[in-house]
């Protein structure tokens, strides 16, 4: 599904170049759910962010399901990333003026899903969350992992190729952010697949794959084999 | 999509009240005080607009070598022979003041309850025309026949509100006015009121003929409005280049008999309220100057509204981009995002545009007082053109001030937005700083404008004007009168004077603030007539230096013994000499700087159709007989020994008003029981002529102070903005150990700069116009930098107020909650 090659990210102040990622090359198959882990500054969200078609790498190579994606321009890139992209971040990013339904909905409408299915989706997606009874709540009355909860309810509605993960439990307590990292394990058990950022050794342990990043080099991939057995 | 853009926008306002309801009433206030002004303005263009056909013809007469003096009025024979000898003019029509018919006196008539009612003639617009004036002007006859009503002698018209004032429900046809109680004139018709925007002023209207005169050969009589109609298809310019033929042919031999040159033009009649500035004008013009700086202002105060818009929105980026950089993550485009900040835009101007219909209608009555005149009335709602300028409104201002916001905030990029860096990097930042540059200067412009307005109209109102214009109290002259009037004033004026709260009192023809209506030229006796200068005079008495306080420069005042006679005329060479005092600007215009050298020296000038020659007996120091607007005049006094006078001057004592006045008004009711006892102070009846500065400076002020308090809302909202923006900076400090006092002037600073920058900016332009505007005073109040550093200081108060709760708001946070929160 993903495919990099000497994939490189610069960033460029007036007087220092910064290399962030340098000659990444990463393989993740279908239904691979991979855990990227590395210190602070290595790296980790800039790969997720071209990952997730949010950013471009400087040079190298992405082919995302079989398209060259690289030097897409960012209204090609809006294209690829409706549907088939959902995000799950560290701070949720849920629209505060957007009741639950509405932060959830945002996709279909953009989808152009007609009405009755969207509510109906929408629905099924929030119960699966176990969050349907909050429908109508705005996401300031709702607890960190209630939030969370939604925030991946709104990642996976339209039924996303690849569900990109940031730091999804790092604003929860261990509860909350257990609670997360079932459902993604739902979610990849189910054939999605999962690409997710952590500092965290715990939920790194959910993920079928692990690839450590230190100075925008791969160091170390391993997979793991808990969760492989597991399965 | 639309529905859903609607339900999201207006979750967003409800969030954001403060934002939303400083938006909403700077819109509508910003709104109304366009549409208000510009209706005023609209108003004054609307004048004779309807009357493209229409011409005056006006006459140019100069005295000496280039003074020329365009006057309104013509020779009543001007339009006969143009009807006679150009094809191409179609009608003609002709109307003259009757006061300068020497129709004086007393209207008496026949009350709607039989009781007789009396009133003085001069309070009326009362006027001798021909005809066919409403044919050329559309003005229905809704009584009587339109094509004789005043074709005879003594034929009389009333407008309908003078009917209806005079007659109440009686029908005025048939009924009678007498004047004077010996004349009974018959009302022939009754027309309708004549429109507001009109130049033409008049409720009553007699027959020309009526005046027994052979007006169709009168070259010499330029007090008749000449108005004509042209042929359809007709170049009113190529009739305009035959005047001057026209003019050499019947006026030549007059022209070189008195020494003078004569030019006419025509003036369009719907131009005539904008552009029209000459002497004698039936109704002031406007002031074009003032209605350009009025429309300046309507889009001043709108642009500020606009531009707070502008400003708030953007300066909700920050809570905006999250939602942003979300929706573009999930799939939205950026015209989606586009459409949906336009739409917010929509709305907001929509509810600002309805409320400030609703101000509308509350504004009204004031409004209309304001303007003096009933521009404004519920109608307004029937009226397309009105529609169509609410929703150009509406559109224009929510798609022009939409369209920034909505291109900033859906530029962001989710990456920047969503990783939390989007605080580093404020977009339309500078973009704000820029206009609120130019809300602060559009604010300077208007306090700095609004003050040199005041301060020249306290210039004026408060200027030495030469003479005593307050506890002068003014009369009318009697009119009722008999062969023994001026008996009968010497012992009015002897009596009344016996009271001790009067000091003394005298008769005119004219008094100050009211322009003098006999217009001639002087030269020194031996001159050729080519020498005159141009001269206005009047009638007065023995004590009318004495009364207005005047002084006197050199020679002597009148005493009784100074009057002379100046009818009946004397054939062939009047050989009598009139006494006459004359101003100092006269002295100097005959060639005389040193006032004292002329005393004695003999003068000719013309008064009633022939020559005189006077005795300049005194000359008295330069007074302001008009408006601080007009330069000194050349001014000489004459006292006749008839009765022509139109006025009576009473110099009372300022603490005792009320008994003067009764023992005034008993003395006169004594000697003159069949005149009406109307009197008016001179201080209050000079200062009228302020009127229109009065007026545009309180526009100014009304429109400046709302354009200044919908700035100050917009900077209210900016400044809780500013404070988000540097809560950071602010808590760094103070762990730093910076005192409260240093961190409570970080916001204002920022603030002080702006207003400091568009001072430079915009003072070198107020400075130009407010001394162009200035310079169209003859005496003006002279500039001075507090012009421009009062404004600036109010300005920097008014915008420190502003922001100061935010300021003092950021000051007391705790560092740990912000410092925490990053």
């Amino acid at each position: 599904m993903i495919k990099t090659t000497n994939l490189c990210k610069s960033f460029r102040t007036e007087e220092v170049e910064t290399l962030a990622l340098n000659k990444v090359s990463l393989h993740v198959r279908e239904n691979e759910f991979v855990a990227i882990m590395g210190p602070s500054g290595c790296g980790k969200s800039t790969l997720l962010n071209i990952l997730g078609l949010l950013d471009r790498p400087t040079s190298g190579s992405y082919v995302f399901a079989g398209h060259e994606v690289a030097k897409f321009t960012e209204s090609q890139r809006t294209r690829i990333r409706k549907g088939n992209l959902g995000f799950v971040f560290q701070s949720f990013n849920l629209i505060d003026t957007l009741t639950v339904f509405e932060n959830v909905e945002l996709p279909l409408l953009y989808l152009k899903v007609p009405k009755s299915e969207r509510k109906d989706r929408v629905m099924e997606a929030l119960g699966r969350m176990k969050i349907g009874h909050r429908a109508k709540h705005f996401p300031q009355q709702l607890s960190g992992g209630q939030q969370q909860r939604v925030a991946i309810a709104r990642a996976v509605i339209p039924n996303p190729k690849l569900i990109l993960a940031d730091e999804p439990t790092g604003n929860l307590d261990s509860k909350n952010g257990n609670e997360v990292m079932n459902l993604l394990t739902e979610l990849y058990q189910e054939g999605a697949t999962i690409l997710m950022v952590t500092h965290s050794d715990h939920d790194a342990q959910f993920a079928h794959r692990i690839v450590n990043l230190f100075d925008g080099q791969i160091v170390t991939e391993s997979v793991n084999r808990e969760m492989t057995t597991r399965e | 999509m639309l529905q859903y853009h609607l339900k999201i926008a207006l979750r967003f306002f409800l969030r954001n009240k403060v934002f939303t309801l400083i938006n909403i009433s700077g819109l509508a206030l910003g709104i109304t005080a366009f549409l208000l002004l510009t209706r005023y303005v609209s108003f004054e263009k609307s004048y004779d607009q309807n009357l493209e056909n229409a011409f005056r013809v006006t006459l140019e007469s100069n005295y000496g070598e280039d003074f020329f003096a365009t006057s309104a009025a013509n020779h009543p024979a001007v339009g006969p022979a143009m009807v006679n000898e150009f094809p191409e003019v179609e009608q003609m029509a002709r109307i003259v003041d009757t006061k300068l018919m020497n129709v004086r006196g007393i209207l008496s008539y026949e009350t709607d309850n039989g009781a007789r009612a009396l009133s003085n003639l001069k309070d009326y617009n009362f006027y001798f025309a021909d005809g066919i004036l409403l044919d050329i002007f559309n003005i229905p006859l809704l009584q009587g026949d339109p094509k004789t009503a005043l074709d005879d002698p003594y034929d009389l018209i009333i407008s309908a509100r003078m009917a209806k004032q005079i007659f109440g429900n009686q029908d005025p046809v048939g009924k009678t006015l007498t004047i004077n109680s010996d004349h009974e004139i018959t009302v022939t018709g009754v027309f309708q009121d004549l429109p507001q925007n009109t130049h033409l002023n008049f409720d009553i209207l007699m027959s020309l003929s009526s005046l027994d005169f052979p007006l169709e050969t009168i070259w010499v009589w330029p007090e008749f409005y000449t108005y004509i109609s042209l042929k359809p298809g007709t170049n009113p310019e190529s009739l305009a280049s035959k005047m001057s033929a026209f003019v050499d042919i019947h006026m030549n031999e007059i022209m070189t008999e008195h020494g003078f040159k004569a030019r006419m033009g025509l003036q369009p009649v719907h131009e005539i309220h904008l552009t029209s500035h000459l002497s004698k004008e039936m109704s002031p013009s406007a002031n074009k100057g003032s209605l350009h700086f009025l429309m300046i202002i309507a889009l001043f105060v709108i642009g500020i509204a606009q531009i707070n818009f502008i400003n708030l929105s953007t300066s909700k980026s920050l809570e905006r981009a999250r939602e942003v950089g979300i929706k573009k993550v999930v799939g939205a485009k950026r015209y989606t995002l586009i459409y949906q900040f336009l739409c917010e835009s929509l709305i907001l101007n929509f509810v600002g545009v309805a409320l400030s219909l609703v101000l509308i209608s509350l504004a009204i009555k004031p409004f209309n007082n304001l303007a003096g005149a009933e521009i404004l009335s519920l109608s307004i709602w029937l009226q397309p053109g009105f529609w169509i300028v609410i929703i150009t409104i509406f559109l224009g201002g929510g798609l022009l001030a939409g369209l920034y916001p909505a291109f900033v905030l859906s530029g962001y990029k989710p990456i920047t937005v969503l990783k939390g860096k989007f605080h580093k990097t404020i977009q339309g930042a500078n973009m704000r700083k820029a206009l609120v540059i130019t809300q602060f200067a559009i604010a300077l412009a208007l306090i700095s404008g609004t003050y040199i307005v005041y301060k020249q109209l306290y210039f004026m109102q408060n200027k030495e004007l030469g003479f005593q214009a307050d506890q002068n109290l003014v009369l009318n002259a009697p009119i009722d009168v008999d062969s023994n009037v001026l008996q009968k004033i010497k012992v009015f004026k002897e009596e009344i004077s016996r009271n001790p709260f009067i000091n003394s009192t005298t008769q005119s023809t004219d008094i100050p603030g009211k322009p003098l209506s006999t217009v001639d030229a002087i030269r020194n006796l031996g001159e050729e007539k080519t020498n005159s200068v141009p001269l206005k005079f009047m009638s007065v008495d023995h004590d009318f230096l004495k009364t207005y306080k005047i002084e006197l420069v050199a020679g002597e005042d009148f005493s009784e013994e100074d009057q002379s006679t100046f009818f009946p005329l004397i054939e062939n060479g009047d050989p009598r000499i009139h006494p006459v005092i004359i101003n100092r600007s006269t002295a100097k215009a005959l060639g005389y700087a040193d006032p004292v050298e002329i005393i004695h020296k003999k003068i000719i000038f013309k008064y009633g159709p022939a020559d005189r020659i006077g005795d300049v007996i005194g000359v008295m120091a330069d007074y302001h007989h008009q408006s601080l607007q007009m330069g000194y005049e050349n001014i000489m006094f004459i006292y006749p020994d008839d009765y022509s006078s139109n006025y009576l001057t009473i110099n009372i004592d300022g603490h005792q008003i009320q008994p003067a006045i009764n023992a005034i008004k008993n003395e006169y009711k004594k000697l003159f029981p069949h005149d009406p006892f109307n009197y008016f102070f001179l201080d209050m009846y000079f200062n009228q002529q302020y009127n229109a500065e009065l007026k545009l400076g309180f526009i100014c002020l009304l429109f400046s102070g709302l354009a200044i308090f919908i700035a100050a809302l917009g900077l209210f909202g900016i400044g809780s903005h500013m404070a988000l923006e540097k809560i950071k900076e602010i808590s760094i400090r103070k762990v730093m150990g910076a005192s409260t006092a240093q961190v409570l002037l970080i916001i204002p600073k920022k603030l002080l700069v702006l207003i400091l920058l568009s001072g430079v900016l915009i003072i070198p332009v107020v400075y130009f116009l407010a001394r162009n505007w200035l310079n169209g005073f003859a005496f003006h109040t002279p500039m001075n930098m507090w012009m421009f550093i009062l404004p600036l200081l109010l300005v920097m108060a008014i915008a420190l107020l502003s922001i100061l709760s935010q300021s003092i708001k950021t000051t007391y946070v705790n560092p740990a909650d912000s410092l925490r929160n990053d």
